[in-house]
C-alpha cells in the first residue's frame, strides 16, 4: 500500500474506534465529505458574488473545485460499489487519497487569495471527515 | 386515604434509586443515540448525493 494512504486510513480506523462496522464508517465519511464538497462549490460561488475576486481568479478556483468534485464523487461511488460483508475492495484506498490530494489542491490554490476563508475552514471539515491531513 | 409516613432517611433512599434510574435511562438514551449516529449511510443517501454532484460537475464544467 502507498505510504500516502496509509495515514488518512489508519486515522479514520482510530477516530471511530471499534463499534460499527469499517464498511459503515466509509459510507458515513463518503456522504459527509460529498455533502461538504457541494457546500464548498457553493460558498466559492458565493464569494465571488460579492466581487472579492475576478473572472480568472474564479476559473481558476471553479477548476480546481470541479477536480475535487469528481475525486469526492469517485470516492463516493466506490465505496456504494462495496459490497456487505467483503473487505475494502483496493479501488477505495485510492479513492480516498486522490480526493484528498485534490481537497489539498484547492486549499494550495486559495491560499492568499482574500475572502476565501470560510472556504479554507469548509475543507478542513472536509479532509476531518475524510481522516486527511 | 392511608397516610404514608416516611422518615428521612427512607426519603432520601427513595430519592437516591430515583437519580439511579434516570441516571441509567439517561445513559441507555444516550446509548441508542451513539448507535444510530454510528450506523452507516444509506443506499439512498449515497445515490441521493450522487446525483448531486454529478449536477454541481455538469454545472462547473459548463464554466470552464
Amino acid at each position: 500500500m502507498k505510504p500516502r494512504l496509509v495515514a488518512p486510513i489508519l486515522i479514520l480506523v482510530i477516530l471511530t474506534g471499534c463499534a460499527g462496522s469499517i464498511r459503515d464508517n466509509f459510507r458515513r465519511a463518503a456522504l459527509i465529505s460529498g455533502e461538504v464538497a457541494l457546500g464548498i462549490d457553493q460558498t466559492e460561488r458565493d464569494v465571488y458574488a460579492t466581487g472579492v475576486y475576478d473572472d480568472a481568479t474564479h476559473k481558476k478556483i471553479g477548476a480546481a473545485i470541479l477536480v475535487m468534485l469528481k475525486a469526492v464523487r469517485v470516492y463516493e461511488r466506490a465505496v456504494a460499489a462495496w459490497p456487505e460483508s467483503f473487505s475494502m475492495p483496493p479501488d477505495v484506498p485510492t479513492a480516498l487519497a486522490d480526493a484528498i490530494a485534490a481537497i489539498n489542491n484547492v486549499e494550495r490554490i486559495i491560499e492568499g487569495i482574500p475572502g476565501t476563508g470560510k472556504l479554507t475552514a469548509n475543507l478542513n471539515r472536509i479532509k476531518a471527515a475524510l481522516g486527511g491531513k | 386515604m392511608a397516610e404514608i409516613q416516611m422518615d428521612l432517611q427512607t426519603i432520601l433512599l427513595l430519592a437516591n434509586g430515583l437519580i439511579s434510574i434516570a441516571g441509567n435511562l439517561a445513559e441507555q438514551i444516550a446509548r441508542v443515540k451513539a448507535a444510530a449516529k454510528k450506523a452507516g449511510a444509506t443506499d439512498e443517501q449515497l445515490a441521493e448525493l450522487d446525483l448531486k454532484l454529478s449536477a454541481a460537475i455538469a454545472a462547473r464544467e459548463a464554466e470552464q
